[in-house]
């Protein structure tokens, strides 16, 4: 396989979903906070919204009452400088490995898989999770001036040379309208999912994968950029496989989300991203 | 399906935070405007346990939280806690300060009035009898492990009643034999339900009546 020395990749996750008795989560989670402490020092508490508005006279009022709020955990590894670069994050219900850019230094999908065998393992035996319905992988990629600088300048992101959805439109649309010279225009989001399964001996295994471009927001003097989001998922309701056997299938939704790049981005893009042998040892 | 809003990545976080923080007031408008008496919103806060420390406190209803936009501050409702915007980790911790304080006024008969109607309000939105189990000192036992399975140990106690811990509360039992008599401190919680155990000491086997007998000590004049 092929692999990059300089992908515009910024965040690597992987999300693990399991039931939890609630009672021992809050009574276990102080203990693994402990057990965190030494390599993740830097905890904090997340709130996350779930706001409802209703529409009065034509305008979005929020609603008095009927909102919900959920507390999530993050504990944080920083660099020398105090940069945050890895994060383990747990909710009641599952728990995420994320990988952010250390001082420019590429992350590697090693990277992400070795603190994955490690910690889920721990986290699975500490809340008594006996079983977890997959995984979900997630990278995100940020396509700007300062990542794809050969396709991109502060005001304008050449897409067409870039992504293989957009390379083929200008063709089409100058088919549809002949007299036309035709230039992309926000927005620019564009999502797509496909399912499928993969077959291994008598297993078989569930594959979703997700790709999901979106605009970042404008901040004044920022160039502008876009999020590409690609995400394997093996996760199904009501699915339960063991620990060790999730640890495997991110190996998988790696694949399959390399895969996935490789099919979004053009030749002349992936050759900007410094394309290397697999023997090497970076990657993407 | 997808579960791909769910991860929470770093850099998504980051703008999910940004769109939905309560605006936050100018000098101006914070000083003109008297601070409202009313929240600006109540949310129901997903989650029903809140421990801190070994001692938990289970909820009847999940508590709803007041919001407070201008003042940047938010109330756990019932509960008479006031706490900041950022503090929000701050909350199962607050919550047991203020039962525990109360608690301890209720024991000494040192309520006021005011205390008294609060105290009443938030005994009744927990499991006070759960609370009252687990808050139970450390009892003697003597008892015999039965079996161990894999994730639990069976012990039956010198009454004759046998209980099923888990291996995660009671990691010394691990050092006995099957049919081996130990005693130990432990704890009880709701429906004599082993809530910890420790100090375990290894007891020789009782000896059968017979034996007993001819032990005794006898006089040799």
């Amino acid at each position: 396989m092929i692999k990059y020395r300089k992908p515009p990749l910024v965040e690597r996750a992987v999300g693990v979903y399991a039931v939890i008795d609630e009672e021992k989560f809050q009574r276990r989670l102080q203990g693994w906070a402990d057990k965190l402490r030494q390599e993740f020092p830097h905890a904090e508490t997340v709130t996350e919204w779930e706001l409802k508005l209703t529409e009065k006279d034509g305008m979005p009022v929020m609603d008095e009452k009927g909102h919900k709020m959920t507390l999530r955990q993050r504990f944080w590894q920083t660099n020398e400088k105090g940069v945050r670069i890895r994060c383990i994050q747990l909710w009641r219900d599952r728990i995420s490995f994320n990988l952010l850019e250390n001082a420019g230094v590429q992350h590697r999908f090693e990277d992400l898989d070795q603190m994955t065998k490690q910690w889920l393992p721990k986290w699975a035996e500490e809340f008594d999770a006996t079983g977890v319905s997959g995984v979900n992988l997630e990278y995100v990629n940020i396509l700007s001036l300062q990542t794809v600088p050969l396709f991109a300048t502060v005001n304008s992101i050449n897409l067409n040379k870039l992504l293989t959805f957009y390379a083929a439109m200008p063709q089409q649309v100058q088919a549809i309208m002949p007299n036309l010279h035709p230039t992309v225009v926000p927005p620019y989001d564009f999502q797509v999912a496909i399912q499928g399964s993969v077959k291994a001996g008598s297993t078989e295994t569930p594959l979703t994968f997700h790709a999901k471009l979106v605009g970042e927001r404008k901040k004044t003097g920022v160039p502008i950029a876009l999020r590409l989001t690609l995400s394997a998922s093996t996760i199904q309701p009501k699915r339960l496989i063991p620990v060790l056997e999730a640890t495997k299938e991110l190996a998988l939704t790696h694949d399959c989300a390399v895969r996935g790049f490789e099919s979004l981005f053009t030749q002349e893009a992936r050759q900007s991203f410094e394309p290397y042998d697999v023997h090497s040892t970076n990657s993407y | 399906m997808t579960f791909t809003a769910q991860i929470h990545t770093e850099t998504e976080t980051a703008s999910f935070s940004t769109s939905h923080t309560m605006p936050v007031p100018s000098e101006v408008v914070a000083t003109a405007q008297p601070f409202p008496e009313t929240p600006t919103a109540i949310a129901e806060l997903q989650q029903q346990f809140f421990g801190f420390g070994s001692m938990i406190l289970r909820l009847e209803q999940k508590p709803k939280i007041a919001v407070y936009a201008q003042k940047q501050r938010f109330e756990i409702v019932d509960w008479g806690i006031n706490l900041r915007f950022g503090d929000q980790g701050e909350i199962a911790r607050e919550m047991a300060r203020k039962f525990l304080a109360l608690f301890g006024k209720a024991e000494r008969d040192e309520l006021s009035d005011a205390e008294r109607s609060e105290w009443t309000r938030i005994v009744q939105s927990v499991d006070y009898q759960k609370f009252c189990a687990e808050r139970s000192p450390f009892r003697y036992m003597e008892g015999e492990l039965e079996k161990t399975q894999a994730r639990v140990f069976v012990v039956k106690w010198h009454d004759g009643s046998s209980v099923v811990i888990d291996r995660s509360t009671a990691p010394e039992l691990r050092v006995l034999n099957i049919r081996e008599r130990f005693s130990a401190l432990v704890k009880f919680g709701e429906g004599d339900k082993v809530m910890a155990l420790q100090s375990v000491s290894i007891l020789p086997p009782i000896r059968n009546a017979e034996e007993t007998w001819k032990s005794w000590p006898v006089r040799n004049s």
